[in-house]
């Protein structure tokens, strides 16, 4: 889970890169993913997240509960509103699942819509679960290397491997070289164009780890934004895989 | 009618055919007037420059005071239609209209209103022994009925110069004199100028006035006997 | 001049006409079958594009529809008509019932969601509908399989999604729609029906919610919805009847557009114009070819009469009174082709209404642009057709006489004076 997981631990630019490496990606990069991925192998994480969506229709904020486990699990409840509290999320490998609380029901998101919205968020199904595969789908390279605003930095570029089964023609990354925190991603479709940018801010240490709090997503056409904040985060608690369960995702707490 | 200088040249292979050669002549109103000559010795060709129907080579045609071969081909339509009226060897009815139809024909394209018209040709019919076969198609017509027809119509308009090509040339003696008795009498009778091209010594004979026409020149213009 | 008693001109014309009775019957007659084929094949057109078109809107969509001018093409929820305020619905729906040529008229409101049932789940166009005036646009009504409309807290659903996420009529889903508030609504209905339409992309995809149940789901007060279908009672007058309801319906709220189906369903709408375009291609061929021959015929009957246009020309007859002549037979000629022609298409035509062609023992049914046809090969009783082929077939006469009538101006008066 892209968002969350990215957060919750080091950066985003790294969870990208986690999995096995390909040759035609650039060395540097692969250094940075070994590093990343021997530190968060087994990591658990929990915390509290508030999610603020603004759209040309309305506008909303949920506050959730969050909870994962390495890569490929995590799970995500409804705290605030008081109307949608225990709505739930449930991602394990690419699969998600809906727990809707008004209905009693689990409901497992169809494949046809993997790209639609999260929570009426900007981010999609798909989102919540792809980042596991960026290191398979996409040839990275480091495209610039050196200071950008006065910072040093590093940009990565994402193309897709030839058949890949991806939405996105490219995506670039920006990291900063310090303290390796993510500065913002740009997604491009086929056509060249930016068709949404993730930016993250608000540095500051969670849970006895520095991270970017605030995170946000932007599509390029309108006014319309996704604003995600930290505001609480603890690693090391302790989880099984077994948490991340169909039962448990019904269970409110 | 007057004619000066005439000339008419066909341009043909091998060599220009040169039909009429410097042609003067002058035909005043009212005569009777046979032109007469070999075959390809002009005279068709003095009826068609006479009539307006070709333009000359050379020379000028001028038909009551009016040189006509600068004319344009609308007023040269005009100038037929209002004095000129013709009679062919063949006849040359419109099959598809009555005698009377026929005979109207000029009338009609002069304007005359129908009622007017109609009385004309039935007049005259009358008088040229056509009466009851108004209403016959020329198919129907023997060649001499269907001749008288066409006199009808060529003075029907009233014209002052009525050129007739071989009108007998198809037709047996008795109904030949009794064309040309048609023609004679509407001759003094109406002061129409007859002028024919032919070689038949029947309209020679009949004929006031006798021009001999060789090689597209005048070779004799005589005062006939008549 | 000669402009009194120019009915000679006509007259020597009809008469010309009927000099070879003989050639005069076979040109005609080809010319007639000529005009038949082409009402007939036209005949056949129109009865084949309203049956696309009726395949093509009486499914689902509609011959008009209104909508907020905002809402196509992207189809936000958001945009309903008048706005987020909504507008009186029932004023609506009778506003444009009283349009003159109108037979039905739906509201509707549309989301995307999830249809869940066990374990199963899949994506669904929701489609909120009133039941009994869905009967009078759409086919779902006569489509069902097992069950019927749905009525509140009920959604009817076609047979491949039945199949997909196994449920049956009488059991509990769970639907999952995204609200016009931001929130995710969700609800519990009872499968009232099964329908198959026998169109791809519907049976596997669209679920039928009854109206109020599918607004309150998905946050919507009931003043608001995104569609408004229209039937009209002959499809090609679906132009006229958008224009009045557009000016009934005018004043309940800003923005309303108002569209036939040429507009909305533009694909079926290009389709029929390529097909039509086609179609009046092939008739010109047909018709330029006849041109050529009859005005071959024609020009031979010109050349025979030389001698008496010459005579005409000579006795001072104008260019214009032999143009007048030769076109006025080329005139006849059509129209007596025509008199002909009508006498024969007429129980043609109506032998073919009466008994439209079956096909279906040669090719069966078949699918054209989604939508079932029949191959029946009906005729509908037009006047459009045999006004177009009428004209066409006197325009042919009257362009095959052009030519030969120039060649007839064309001959020197002084042949009237050459012996034979």
């Amino acid at each position: 889970m892209k968002i969350l997981r990215s957060l919750a631990l080091t950066g985003l630019a790294l969870a990208l890169l986690t999995g096995p490496a390909r040759a035609q990606t650039d060395p540097l990069a692969l250094e940075i993913i070994d590093e990343f991925d021997r530190m968060m192998r087994g990591e658990s994480s929990a915390g509290l997240m508030r999610m603020e969506i603004d759209t040309e229709n309305w506008s909303r904020a949920l506050e959730m509960r969050i909870w994962s486990l390495g890569t490929e699990h995590s799970l995500v409840r409804v705290e605030t509103p008081a109307r949608e509290a225990g709505t739930a999320t449930l991602m394990v490998d690419n699969e998600v699942w809906n727990y809707l609380p008004n209905v009693d029901r689990t409901i497992k998101v169809p494949p046809s819509m993997m790209l639609g919205s999260w929570m009426g968020s900007h981010f999609t199904n798909d989102d919540l679960v792809k980042e596991s595969r960026l290191i398979e789908d996409y040839d990275i390279v480091i495209s610039h290397e050196g200071p950008r605003d006065g910072e040093d930095v590093w940009e990565f570029t994402l193309t897709p491997k030839p058949d890949a089964p991806v939405i996105w023609g490219r995506i670039e990354q920006q990291i900063r070289k310090r303290d390796r925190m993510p500065i913002w991603a740009r997604y491009y479709d086929e056509d060249g164009s930016l068709v949404r940018t993730m930016s993250f801010s608000d540095f500051g240490v969670l849970g006895g780890r520095t991270l970017p709090t605030r995170m946000v997503m932007e599509p390029t056409d309108g006014e319309e934004r996704t604003v995600v904040i930290y505001l609480e985060l603890e690693f090391d608690v302790g989880l099984a895989e077994d948490f991340f369960s169909l039962r448990n995702l019904r269970a409110r707490r | 009618m007057r004619t000066e200088r005439l000339w008419k040249i066909y341009p043909q292979d091998p060599r220009p055919v040169e039909a009429v050669r410097g042609i003067d002549l002058t035909v005043l109103r009212g005569e009777f007037v046979a032109m007469a000559g070999p075959s390809g010795s002009g005279k068709t060709t003095m009826l068609n420059l006479v009539g307006g129907l070709t333009r000359p080579t050379r020379g000028e045609v001028w038909i009551e005071g009016e040189e006509i071969s600068a004319l344009s081909d609308r007023r040269l339509a005009d100038l037929r239609m209002q004095r000129i009226g013709f009679v062919f060897q063949s006849y040359n009815l419109l099959p598809v209209l009555s005698a009377l139809e026929n005979a109207e024909f000029t009338l009609l394209l002069q304007g005359v209103p129908a009622g007017e018209r109609r009385e004309r040709v039935r007049e005259l019919f009358r008088e040229i022994g056509l009466e009851g076969l108004e209403n016959r198609r020329p198919p129907k017509l023997s060649g001499g009925q269907q001749q008288r027809v066409a006199v009808a119509r060529a003075v029907l308009g009233e014209p002052a110069l009525v050129l007739a090509d071989e009108p007998t040339a198809n037709l047996d003696s008795h109904t030949a004199e009794a064309l040309l008795d048609v023609m004679e009498r509407l001759n003094r009778t109406k002061g129409t100028t007859f002028v024919f091209s032919t070689h038949d010594p029947r309209v020679m004979e009949r004929a006031r006035r006798l021009i001999r026409l060789v090689d597209g020149r005048i070779e004799s213009d005589q005062a006939a006997s008549g | 001049m000669a402009r009194r008693d120019n009915d000679i001109w006509w007259r020597m014309a009809w008469r010309n006409l009927w000099r070879n009775r003989r050639r005069t019957a076979i040109t005609a007659s080809a010319l007639s079958f000529g005009f038949v084929a082409a009402v007939l094949m036209i005949a056949l057109m129109d009865g084949m594009f309203e049956q696309l078109v009726s395949n093509g809107t009486r499914v689902i969509t509609g011959q008009v529809q209104i909508h907020a001018d905002d809402y196509r093409p992207e189809r936000s929820m958001h945009d309903t008509m008048g706005g987020r305020e909504g507008l009186d619905l029932a004023a609506l729906v009778s506003a444009a019932g009283s349009v003159e040529g109108v037979t039905g008229v739906a509201p509707r409101v549309y989301g995307g969601g999830l249809v869940s049932s066990g374990d199963e789940t899949a994506g669904a166009v929701l489609m909120g509908i009133d039941p009994r005036r869905e009967e009078g646009v759409s086919r779902f009504g006569a489509a069902f399989v097992v069950g019927g409309m749905p009525g509140p807290g009920e959604i009817a659903i076609g047979n491949a999604m039945a199949e997909t996420i196994g449920a049956a009529p009488g059991e509990d889903v769970v639907v999952v729609a995204p609200a016009a508030d931001g929130s995710m609504g969700n609800e519990l209905f009872t499968v009232s029906g099964v329908f198959r339409l026998g169109m791809g992309g519907f049976d596997d995809a669209y679920v039928l919610v009854e109206l109020g149940s599918l607004q309150e789901l998905m946050a919507m007060d009931r003043g608001r919805i995104h569609e408004v279908a229209i039937s009209v009672d002959r499809t090609d007058q679906a132009d006229g009847v958008a224009t009045r309801v557009e000016e009934a319906v005018a004043g309940l709220a800003d923005g309303l557009v108002v569209e036939p189906w040429s507009v909305f369903h533009e694909q079926l709408y290009f389709m029929t114009s390529m097909m039509g375009a086609a179609n009046a291609i092939v008739a010109m061929i047909i018709f330029g070819m006849a041109i050529f021959g009859v005005a071959n015929t024609m020009l031979l009957a010109t050349f025979e009469r030389r001698r008496e246009f010459a005579v005409a020309r000579s006795l001072g007859t104008s260019a214009r009174s032999i143009v007048r002549i030769v076109v006025c037979e080329g005139l006849f000629l059509g129209l007596v082709s025509l008199g002909a022609g009508a006498l024969l298409a007429a129980p043609v035509v109506v032998y073919f209404h009466e008994f439209p062609l079956d096909l279906s023992s040669f090719i069966g049914t078949y699918s054209f642009m989604g939508s079932a046809m029949q191959p029946l090969m009906t005729v509908e009783y037009s006047w459009d057709g045999p006004l177009v082929s009428a004209v066409a077939l006197v325009g042919t006469g009257v362009a095959s006489a052009l030519y030969p009538a120039w060649r007839a101006i064309r001959v020197p008066p002084a042949d009237a004076l050459a012996s034979r």
